[in-house]
């Protein structure tokens, strides 16, 4: 076959979407399916039922990441903690770190998800002082910190929230600091989460 | 018609994909989506029905070994997943394409299966560096998919790694 064929592909793949897989076995999943994270990239994977359950067996290093979205009413994060961790934009993710690895935020930016490592003694010493820190699984959740437009909002959530955040603001942020169009999704972004927030049956603390 | 025709018509087809894959979601971009979608549907419908017609004739394999044969409508035939060879046998057929190269450099090469609109595969480059590996993978990919662009993707997991591999799919 002579003729460049790629446009046949690109032309399918357009008009059909984007097919999501199961990272694993590559069986083609629904919108709504399991997830899985490795705790020290946090790197987030897309599993089957089946391929959830075999790749979560001890010691394997993947965690499965079970939907969460809470709201943490009461709670609020020191401004001047807030100043310590140096993260340049007024939404992060806070992860509570796996063992002897770094504790890491991860936040949206130019290229998706920023990632910067926190400070260790910082980490102990907000953990000390904030529990929910404490209590979160290492990788599969976080505390998600929402400080734009003078809001001090903060969520318990699964990490894939994280990347479904990322995921919106792909195509959407311009420049360092993201610009209209992404914090308008941002604002979309948080109305939904607060709206599942509300609709998820009552989790305890 | 000239060779160039379905080349030329694939290249643009390409070309303009690129242009709106990269645009913003938008509404604009939705509408034009679904506007290639009903056509495609459209032809699709019909390119069925012929087929159809053509294999009641009793001269359908002969017919459609000439439809494939022919580089203007090929294209057409696997955009609607009419070609008559499956695409695990042309992806056999790259492989076995492959096989010359593969040996100049040791490696290994098994396909596990086609299935679903994916080819999976192993490779095995024993002693290979980083940059051999991504190179051989990606002159891999090209081969396979210029024989079975009807695929979704290829899949080249490197048999001794635990995590999943990026696929190909681009």
């Amino acid at each position: 076959m002579s003729a460049p064929l790629a446009g046949i592909r690109m032309l399918r793949q357009f008009v059909t979407g984007p097919v999501e897989r199961c990272d694993f076995c590559r069986v083609r999943l629904p919108d709504r399916h399991a997830h899985l994270v490795e705790p020290t990239s946090l790197r987030l994977f897309c599993t089957c039922s089946q391929c959830s359950d075999d790749m979560c067996a001890e010691g394997s290093g993947y965690r499965r990441v079970r939907p969460r979205q809470k709201v943490l009413p009461g709670f609020e994060l020191a401004d001047a903690d807030w100043a310590m961790m140096q993260i340049p934009i007024d939404v992060a993710f806070l992860f509570r770190p796996d063992g002897d690895a770094a504790p890491v935020a991860l936040f949206p930016g130019p290229a998706g998800t920023t990632r910067s490592q926190l400070n260790p003694e910082l980490w102990s010493d907000l953990t000390a002082r904030y529990a929910v820190l404490a209590e979160l699984e290492p990788g599969a959740e976080a505390l998600l910190v929402n400080r734009s437009k003078g809001r001090r909002d903060h969520y318990l959530v699964s990490t894939d929230h994280c990347y479904a955040l990322a995921g919106l603001l792909r195509t959407r942020w311009r420049g360092l600091t993201g610009g209209e169009e992404a914090w308008s999704a941002i604002d979309g972004y948080f109305a939904e989460l607060n709206a599942m927030a509300r609709g998820s049956p009552a989790s305890h603390a | 018609m000239s060779r160039a025709t379905a080349e030329s018509v694939l290249r643009r087809i390409e070309e303009q994909i690129k242009v709106l894959d990269a645009l913003p979601e938008s509404h604009a971009r939705e509408t034009a989506r679904g506007a290639l979608e009903a056509v495609l549907d459209l032809h699709g419908l019909a390119l069925a029905r012929l087929a159809a017609v053509v294999a009641m004739s009793g001269k359908g394999e002969d017919l459609f070994a000439a439809f494939a044969a022919d580089d203007q409508v090929a294209a057409v035939l696997l955009l609607h997943g009419l070609h008559p060879e499956m695409p695990e046998l042309r992806v056999r057929r790259a492989l076995h394409g492959l096989a010359p190269v593969l040996r100049a450099q040791g490696a290994e090469l098994h396909l596990i299966h086609v299935r679903d609109g994916v080819a999976r595969l192993n490779l095995r480059l024993p002693g290979g560096s980083r940059e051999q590996m991504a190179m051989l993978r990606h002159d891999i990919e090209e081969a396979i998919i210029e024989a079975a662009p009807d695929l979704d993707e290829v899949a080249i997991l490197n048999e001794v790694a635990h995590a999943p591999e990026d696929a190909a799919a681009s």
